[in-house]
């Protein structure tokens, strides 16, 4: 069965922090990362639909088994649909939220992240998610997904939007 | 699991991908062929004939022994969307500082060469060619002129590379915090601590029987040698390389060691295996150069002479001052010139490799050096700070130790002794630990010397040290 990718954009990361980021000594342990998917019809509010939600597909999986240190923090890792705590057949956003306790590292977040669909009719989704410099341990993934039935996914095979594969390790702002 | 499922395929593939190149895999064609003619292969059955017949006749466990290295050898399959060189190193910075210290070797070896007008290869000229051919069993006792020749490299200059190593996503402040490390290593590389290090190497614990220990002349050979020496010939005889590579981490009896080494490193006894006298591609074959001499010229009386550590550049990396001690322990157990070379590739593209070149592997030489470090800091921190405080940072001292793998420091015998371990747990983690467990031999001493003259005066000579005793106390025996 062959895996087709599906085209996804990814925003920039935001970092929740307490307090001013500017003036706040301490580096950010929390960033989020939203997926929007451009094949996706955007969500109309009609008093029609049901309204979408937030559902977690995901908690704290765990990336780098130590976060103090190097192992694991540029690996390339694949998570799967039977992984995946709901039903991934109707995604209209993905948020993944990434944490790093350890403050250690002036940065982290994940690199390369693409999502695939195993054939048309089954609208499973696994994300690739590499390389991640020193990322967290944790994801949790909330998934918003309304009740309305969507047309299939692949129309055509667009190779998905990937963020330049960073080989050059430099700090990204929070 | 699904996952797992599809991890074990793949595995399988990429093992038997790589097993259809071997001779195995043409000897395991040709006796199936043959055995055809034999009654007992009946053609309603012939596949299970056939594969009883292997397990017979001692062709499956030859299979299984070869399964068992590539799995021991080869890392697990990559990511699909990870780049090759992701599977040599998968920190980006590490990769960088190889390619940097290689270039750096290459341009001193041109340089060198460019002076000393030697090209690095050029096809022999026909009477040399002709005069080989007839000296080629006394090769050794020909000692061409290495006078003008200086080593490339010496440890001392690696290590300097190694200390100024950095993530630059690291926290690498100047002033000390928690985060800097007090060793001379600065990066973050995850290492065993010693409650992980006794579940590692439990075989080594109090309660079991080690050869170095309970082979000494005091203690009757009832107890444990005469069990241990039967088990290894019974290993031998079942040729078995799982069993070998389990039995040799309570050491290898001196009878059994050239055996059993051999049995473990899978060598074959093939006579194509003396293409390293053709200079031996698969080892060499992505070089810009090849050896100027073959390595034979160890033996015969020469063994870790300085001036005889020839340029032999397996898997990419010049040789540096002292390379030769990799081959001369060697040189102790096998006297056959192919065997010898074949143990010695086999070692080299193992371990020896991961001594002098940059990266993240756990038995790589950067996490040798900060387990190293981190061993003495946490279990000897007095030691540790008192060292620190006098110029004498410990990594100094053991770095040769550890990059040599202790060759030429120790007795030959408790070289081998610890080599079988190194073979037997599959890594050289155990060479960091008997460097700490060394300096916490000599504690008392180091810690009434006041330079790095005197420390290095108190840790010079290691030829009276027993192994298997100081790694037992050190990892066993001492209260943390």
């Amino acid at each position: 069965m062959s895996r087709v990718s599906v085209p996804c954009h990814v925003k920039g990361t935001v970092a929740l922090q307490v307090g001013d980021v500017r003036t706040s000594q301490g580096r950010p342990g929390v960033l989020v990362i939203d997926v929007t998917f451009p094949s996706v019809a955007p969500f109309e509010h009609t008093s029609t639909h049901t309204p979408a939600k937030w559902v977690t597909c995901l908690r704290d999986y765990c990336l780098m088994p130590d976060p103090h240190s190097e192992e694991g923090a540029q690996e390339y890792v694949s998570l799967f649909k039977h992984q995946m705590l709901c039903d991934m057949g109707k995604v209209l956003e993905l948020r993944l939220i990434l944490r790093q306790p350890s403050p250690l590292w002036l940065s982290f977040t994940v690199e390369e992240l693409q999502i695939y669909q195993q054939g048309p009719k089954d609208l499973g989704i696994w994300l690739q998610v590499s390389p991640t410099l020193p990322a967290s341990g944790q994801y949790a993934f909330a998934l918003q997904s309304p009740s309305m039935t969507f047309p299939k996914w692949l129309s055509h095979p667009v190779p998905c939007e990937q963020p330049a594969p960073l080989l050059e390790v430099s700090p990204h702002p929070g | 699991m699904l996952q797992e499922e599809s991890d074990l395929a793949l595995i399988i593939a990429q093992i038997v991908q790589k097993l259809k190149g071997s001779t195995l895999y043409a000897q395991l064609e040709r006796q199936a062929w043959a055995s055809l003619q034999r009654p007992e292969i009946k053609l309603e059955s012939l596949k299970e004939d056939i594969k009883e017949f292997f397990k017979i006749s001692g062709w499956e466990k030859k299979l299984q022994n070869a399964v068992y290295s590539e799995l021991n050898v080869f890392p697990l399959p990559s990511h699909p969307a990870a780049p090759p060189e992701h599977l040599k190193e998968p920190l980006v910075y590490m990769r960088k500082a190889q390619g940097s210290w290689e270039k750096r070797i290459l341009k001193s070896l041109n340089s060198m060469c460019t002076e000393l007008s030697i090209p690095l290869a050029r096809k022999r000229p026909v009477g040399e060619q002709k005069e080989l051919l007839n000296k080629w069993n006394e090769m050794g006792t020909d000692e061409p002129d290495l006078s003008l020749f200086r080593p490339v490299y010496a440890p001392k200059d690696f290590l300097e590379v190694l200390i100024n190593l950095r993530n630059p996503n690291y926290e690498n402040g100047d002033s000390h915090s928690f985060r800097t490390h007090l060793g001379l290593i600065q990066v973050p590389l995850k290492v065993k601590d010693i409650p992980e290090l006794k579940e590692f190497f439990v075989e080594l614990g109090l309660t079991a029987g080690q050869l170095g220990i309970d082979d000494s002349t005091q203690v009757p050979p009832e107890l444990f040698e005469n069990e241990h020496v039967r088990i290894g010939q019974k290993v031998l005889s079942e040729q078995d390389s799982a069993a070998a590579q389990q039995y040799i981490r309570q050491g290898s009896p001196t009878a059994l060691r050239a055996e059993l080494w051999a049995l473990i490193l899978n060598t074959s006894s093939q006579p194509e295996v003396l293409l390293c006298f053709s200079r031996d591609t698969s080892v060499l074959g992505h070089f810009a150069y090849n050896s100027a001499s073959p390595p034979k010229s160890y033996i015969r009386g020469k063994l870790g002479l300085e001036e005889y550590a020839v340029f032999y550049p397996p898997n990419g990396v010049i040789p540096f001052h002292g390379f030769s001690m990799y081959v001369a322990p060697l040189c102790f157990l096998y006297h056959e010139p192919s065997k010898l070379y074949q143990i010695f590739r086999e070692m080299y593209v193992r371990f020896f490799f991961r001594l002098h070149s940059i990266s993240s592997h756990p038995s790589g030489i950067v996490s040798l050096c900060l387990l190293f470090e981190t061993l003495l800091q946490t279990y000897l921190p007095q030691l540790f700070y008192h060292l620190r405080e006098i110029g004498a940072q410990p990594l100094r001292i053991s770095f040769k130790w550890m990059v040599r793998a202790f060759s030429g420091y120790l007795a030959t015998d408790q070289l081998l002794l610890l080599w079988d371990r190194i073979l037997g747990y599959n890594s050289l983690e155990i060479l960091a630990v008997l460097a700490a467990a060394v300096f916490a031999f000599r504690a008392v001493n180091l810690m009434e010397v006041t330079s790095l003259a005197a420390a290095e005066a108190v840790l010079a000579d290691l030829s009276t040290l027993k192994v298997m005793p100081l790694l037992q106390i050190f990892l066993f025996a001492t209260v943390t």
